[in-house]
């Protein structure tokens, strides 16, 4: 087993079937660039975005496509352009309730749990629950056999690099401080979330 | 308290209005505006396989440890043909004739990674926000300072390209005072409002922001707990200001103050402490000096792998005198990296008649890694 290799088509089908299971809808592309053209398509105009923080969104290049004119109402911008920090807070929190919130995941196991760390916990509400769409955009090297194996590449592979990451630009390094297994969505909820696996070393 | 001149023991005592003025937290959550700007290699648990090869090790950046000492070499003006650039790097040489042996640059713990000494240069604005007199932070409006900080670090930048600037708020948060206090220790603490309003303005430009320290007849042991909660932010870095460091209850102002190694291992250990514990990058700690007697010890001072010391010589006049004093107090007595202070209003007392130029100060031995304006 290694952390950084993309997983088979076998796997890739296992893992889709397993997150079907689960009341998640999943599917595969091929490249970064079909990617970014799946989360367009997904996200109607007039809708209202949030974003975590994710190596794997600029790497698609969706950062700076939403840095730009979109079809959308960008809430993530609006709380990053306010400097004042009594209205910043009230800008996350109604970014927290966005229409679709973009991320990724950390790991995932072919029986189809997900696996998501965070120190802040800043994009764990609308993740979990507060926005009735969530897209999570995947590389399909984040797979892995179980669900043992999926949080030793959280622990021992994504923690080291996206300490070193922080670290290069002046941050804090990060801190293991949440984990949150995502065993599956209740369809009582009423909430659509998606994966798209892209078959690229991307994030890590 | 404002600053001195190199040589005369003359110190204006700058008093400080307590103001009860609220500045709005505004830049508490840092934008780490700089890019990876220093040397790093790929390596640790994973270089026993090739960077292409699937691996279950993280392959983490770490210092790259041959490019920081070219980097120190660079800045010590060392020739690649000299020996002692051989010798640096390798710790033999091929030479023929005996080596001699230069103090710098020096040899020392490597720091941890992330750290911003030696591939950046900081370019510092100095001060405090209630005083005309104390520095340039306070002397004019926000966004005029600012502008003239952008400004100095573009000139810095195209004096030295090679080396990326990073502009700082080096604002002294405990100042030495003329009158006792309550206390007796003739120092006065600034509420945190004002360091929250240096951390904004520090947010303005990218930069990082630098508190620092003048003690009075009180200690770091008494001053630094009460920053701990700065301090143990990624952008915040520490100063410390011999010259107001006060023994033998003599008030600051009259003598010139003096720190010894004891208190300088005192801060950086202090810092250290709080990068291992918050999972920092490395801290900066500078210590400003003009005088031989205002650090005693220095072959003692220990750098960290989580600490960079910074010997800051930090006297005004003309050129020739701040230059004979870099050379005799922070050139003769190496610690880590170096620091020289320009003065926007001494530095133009007669005889003198122009500030040294970033072209001038870089031709220093070695060529500083922080510049202060006050």
């Amino acid at each position: 087993m290694t952390y950084d290799t993309l997983a088979s088509d076998d796997a890739i089908v296992a893992t889709i079937s397993a997150l079907k299971e689960r009341g998640i809808e999943a599917e595969v592309v091929n490249t970064r660039g079909d990617a970014l053209a799946k989360v367009k398509e997904l996200i109607p105009a007039g809708a209202s975005v949030n974003n975590g923080s994710s190596t794997t969104l600029q790497e698609i290049g969706l950062v700076d496509y939403l840095k730009g004119e979109t079809p959308w109402v960008n809430l993530h911008a609006k709380v990053l352009a306010e400097s004042d920090p009594a209205k910043q807070k009230q800008l996350r929190q109604e970014a927290y309730f966005a229409d679709y919130y973009l991320g990724s995941v950390h790991a995932l196991a072919q029986t189809g749990e997900m696996v998501i760390a965070s120190n802040t916990s800043s994009q764990l509400p609308p993740l979990l629950t507060t926005s009735q769409n969530v897209i999570l955009v995947v590389s399909t090297q984040k797979i892995m056999p179980t669900l043992n194996e999926a949080l030793a590449r959280l622990r021992e592979y994504v923690v080291p690099l996206e300490d070193a990451r922080m670290k290069s630009t002046g941050a804090s390094g990060t801190i293991l401080s949440k984990i949150v297994i995502f065993e599956k969505e209740p369809a009582f909820m009423g909430r659509k979330v998606c994966v798209i696996f892209i078959k690229e070393k991307l994030g890590f | 308290m404002a600053k001195k001149s190199t040589s005369v023991r003359l110190i204006v005592i700058t008093g400080l209005v307590a103001c009860a003025a609220v500045v709005l937290c505004a830049g508490l959550v840092y934008a780490g505006g700089y890019s990876i700007l220093f040397a790093v290699r790929y390596g640790g648990a994973g270089d026993a396989e090739a960077s292409s090869t699937p691996t279950n090790v993280a392959v983490v950046p770490t210092l790259d440890t041959h490019a920081y000492d070219v980097k120190l070499l660079q800045l010590a003006h060392v020739a690649t043909s000299s020996p002692w650039y051989e010798y640096f790097l390798t710790g033999t040489t091929t030479a023929t004739t005996t080596l001699k042996k230069s103090l710098w640059p020096v040899k020392t713990t490597y720091p941890n990674y992330g750290a911003l000494l030696p591939n950046n240069r900081i370019v510092a604005y100095y001060g405090n926000f209630y005083s005309k007199g104390m520095g340039v932070l306070g002397e004019y409006p926000e966004d005029v300072m600012l502008q003239k900080l952008k400004d100095t670090v573009a000139q810095w930048q195209a004096a030295d390209p090679s080396t990326p600037v990073i502009p700082a708020i080096d604002y002294i948060d405990v100042t030495a005072q003329g009158s006792a206090g309550k206390d007796g220790k003739y120092r006065l603490r600034m509420p945190d409002s004002q360091i929250d309003k240096a951390l904004d303005l520090a947010s303005k430009v990218n930069g990082i922001v630098i508190l620092d320290i003048q003690v009075g007849l009180s200690n770091l042991q008494s001053e630094l707990p009460l920053i701990e909660k700065y301090l143990a932010m990624p952008n915040v870095h520490l100063a410390i200001d011999p010259e107001f460091a006060m023994h033998n209850d003599t008030p600051p102002g009259r003598v010139i103050g003096t720190m010894s190694s004891a208190d300088v291992n005192y801060a950086a250990n202090f810092l250290a402490d709080l990068v291992k514990r918050n999972n920092l990058p490395p801290k900066i700690l500078i210590v400003h000096r003009f005088t031989e007697e205002m650090v005693t010890g220095y072959q003692n001072i220990k750098p960290l792998s989580e600490v960079q010391i910074v010997m800051d010589m930090d006297g005004w006049g003309f050129a020739a005198k701040k230059i004979n004093t870099y050379n005799s107090v922070v050139y003769s007595e190496p610690v880590q990296f170096t620091g020289f202070k320009l003065f926007y209003k001494n530095d133009l007392k007669p005889p003198s008649t122009a500030m040294m130029t970033p072209e001038q100060v870089l031709k220093l031995t070695p060529a500083p890694s922080f510049i202060q304006y006050q």
